[in-house]
């Protein structure tokens, strides 16, 4: 995308603004979901261990569990309708899959600054490759690929299914991802990926101090 | 360490593939028993010393006893058994509530910052010197049963002659078939449940000694840490009962916050809790095989029985659920003693602070030998006879950074009125009322009517921090 200067003419300033909202408009679905994810974020901060800002303890309760529960949505299972929507809005597959994706990076990118408060910056850095993430890279991936096949189905038909090389990758690709997702957080609770990510962070830190 | 250099860059990823093997695989270097050259002259004055069980357990908070009534419906019938034949410590902490720092804290008699051991990721020194060593040089027969957890290589352990811990998941063990390391031997365990498998192996090691002979047993059990695992036939025995309620700030899926998911605790907070509460009760079963064995053995009233905890835990005080805090519920725990020869009010409870860094200089005294000065503990031996006015008036605590858990660096002072906490980073610092407020919801700092206290405590803490150095 060009950037607009004072001395562009109308028709490129048009031209410009088309390619954005061009851009808006693909995108929107994967920025909506990192807002909500954002936005849950901020929720749960303002809110956890302060029942005192609700009507009732119940109330405080319910919001608190549906909104770490909810954070999960946008964090692992946004591609379902992220992927196909930014598709069929005319998004590459590359693009799809970064928008996809975007959301499981942002979660990854939150832990990391929220991680800032107990530890060293590069620490934090390294707290992006926590499990969950990886887990949560994993889930989008794979609900990308199977969404492909939704968005060749819903642009063709059956006729376009019938490609193996298309079932191909999308098996390929859909195994890796919720095999990563398994590792990160289902197999023993995600605790051998645990180990790895910490004795990765012994090699690069030490103890830590 | 803020930054990383390039060359740590390519070592770290390098060794992280080669870390994935490494994890998968585990090996076992070490684990080996050392029994030391014994003063026959000093063996021989020792002959009459009290022999000492210690069982140590995992993350059991101090008020989860069935005597407190804290949560009605649970039941500990043998460690209310200990406290009604001896004496309970009702202040007893530890300097960091936290399993390796804790563990290396009691065996030496030293805190964190001497020992070395300052968080999980902090190898066991070789050169750490614990109380096995003076006791066995006296005559002492010592074994070590059970959880280690430190990490690097599991040591040659000076001063036993038997080692038998785990090594499996990072030393943390499993509760059923969990392989030992047997005198540095891997050992596969099928068809056992950890806690009744280190029992057995604790009750054939007393019984395999000379009953002349004075013997210390350090009883190390994986219970009750997560994933709160209960035997088989306790599992669910708890469902209809009445617990602890669940305090205010706490909710059904806490343990999936970001603050909480790396305790292992991940799932409802009540059905977490109340396997916690089984396992415990698990626990408490094996506990009453060792005292059985005690009572009819022909030392029944000249052992010691010692029962205490690595650190406590917070079930959803703060919305917190784990330990590692300066708190009560995660730096508290139980401390019960039953010795039929040397406490005469039996059923006693003792206020008094004590640390798990007194345990070695306890021992040691028990058995009537020099306290070492390495050692920065207290004996509490006379602390079972009565209560001491002038015993300590506060204690000091102190955590370290320990990745990827979110609590920051932090030391404290804790007196049997307050606590104040000063963290090294993110957060300000905190003064609580024990008293008032136990479990440190009501963060006193700030106010004008706590500015003395706060002069005080901050200018003690600096003393003792000093002091532990």
């Amino acid at each position: 995308m060009s950037i607009s200067t004072p001395q562009a003419s109308p028709d490129q300033s048009a031209g410009d603004s088309a390619t954005s909202r061009r851009l808006l408009y693909v995108a929107a679905p994967a920025v909506i979901s990192i807002v909500t994810l954002l936005a849950l974020t901020a929720l749960i901060e303002w809110g956890s261990g302060h029942p005192e800002r609700f009507s009732s303890v119940g109330a405080y309760r319910a919001f608190m569990d549906v909104a770490v529960l909810a954070r999960f949505g946008p964090a692992f299972l946004s591609a379902i309708i992220v992927y196909p929507a930014m598709r069929l809005r005319g998004a590459s597959i590359g693009w799809a899959g970064w928008g996809a994706a975007s959301s499981a990076i942002a979660f990854g990118l939150v832990s990391a600054v929220l991680a800032l408060r107990f530890f060293p910056p590069a620490q934090a850095l390294y707290y992006a490759l926590n499990p969950m993430v990886v887990a949560a890279l994993g889930s989008q991936v794979a609900f990308s690929a199977l969404a492909e096949v939704f968005v060749r189905w819903r642009r063709h038909g059956r006729a376009g299914l019938r490609s193996p090389r298309l079932w191909a990758i999308v098996i390929a690709v859909a195994t890796a991802g919720f095999a990563l997702c398994y590792v990160g957080v289902i197999w023993d609770g995600g605790r051998h990926w645990f180990y790895v990510w910490i004795r990765g962070f012994m090699l690069f830190f030490g103890n830590g101090q | 360490m803020n930054s990383v250099t390039r060359r740590q860059l390519l070592v770290g990823a390098a060794g992280l593939g080669a870390a994935v093997g490494v994890s998968a695989c585990g090996s076992t270097t070490g684990g080996r028993p050392i029994p030391p050259p014994v003063d026959p002259t000093l063996a021989e004055m020792h002959r009459d010393a009290p022999s000492f069980i210690v069982i140590l357990s995992d993350d059991h908070r101090a008020d989860h006893l069935g005597l407190t009534g804290v949560a009605p419906g649970l039941q500990t019938p043998n460690l209310d058994r200990m406290a009604a034949q001896g004496v309970r410590f009702t202040d007893a902490t530890v300097t960091t509530a936290l399993c390796s720092p804790s563990r290396a804290s009691f065996i030496t008699g030293e805190y964190a910052r001497r020992h070395g051991v300052i968080n999980n990721l902090s190898a066991w020194d070789p050169a750490n010197v614990t109380f096995f060593e003076q006791l066995a040089a006296a005559g002492y027969r010592c074994g070590y049963i059970g959880k280690w957890h430190m990490p690097g290589a599991l040591p040659d352990l000076r001063g036993v002659d038997t080692f038998i811990t785990f090594t499996i998941d990072e030393g943390q063990g499993v509760y059923t078939d969990c392989p030992l390391v047997i005198n540095g031997v891997d050992v596969e365990r099928p068809g056992t449940y950890v806690s009744t498998d280190l029992t057995d192996l604790a009750l054939d090691w007393l019984a395999a000694g000379d009953p002349a002979q004075p013997t210390c047993l350090f009883l190390a059990h994986k219970a009750v840490h997560h994933p709160f695992s209960p035997p088989g036939d306790l599992e669910g025995v708890y469902a209809d009962e009445p617990l602890m309620d669940m305090p205010d700030e706490a909710f059904t899926y806490q343990p999936l916050l970001e603050r909480n998911v790396w305790e292992g605790t991940a799932g409802q907070l009540s059905t977490v809790y109340q396997r916690y509460c089984e396992t415990l009760l698990g626990l408490d079963r094996e506990i009453g095989r060792i005292l059985d064995y005690v009572e009819a053995s022909p030392r029944a009233d000249d052992t010691v029985v010692i029962y205490t905890s690595d650190n406590g835990y917070s079930w959803g005080e703060q919305t917190l659920t784990g330990k590692r805090w300066a708190y009560d519920v995660s730096a508290d725990v139980p401390l019960i003693v039953r010795w039929p020869d040397g406490i005469t009010e039996r059923g006693a409870e003792r206020g008094a602070p004590v640390l798990n860094i007194d345990l070695a200089p306890t021992l040691l005294d028990l058995a009537g030998l020099d306290v070492p000065a390495n050692i920065q503990g207290t004996s509490w031996a006379p602390l079972l006879r009565a209560d001491d006015p002038t015993w300590r008036p506060e204690v000091y605590y102190e955590y370290f950074a320990d990745y990827p858990y979110q609590v920051p660096p932090h030391q404290a002072v804790r007196t049997p009125e307050w606590v104040y906490i000063e963290y090294e980073r993110g957060l300000p610092p905190e003064l609580y009322s024990r008293a008032d407020d136990p479990d440190q919801r009501r963060n006193r700092y700030g106010e004008s009517s706590t500015e003395q206290i706060v002069s005080e405590l901050s200018a003690a803490l600096a003393q003792l921090r000093v002091a532990a150095s």
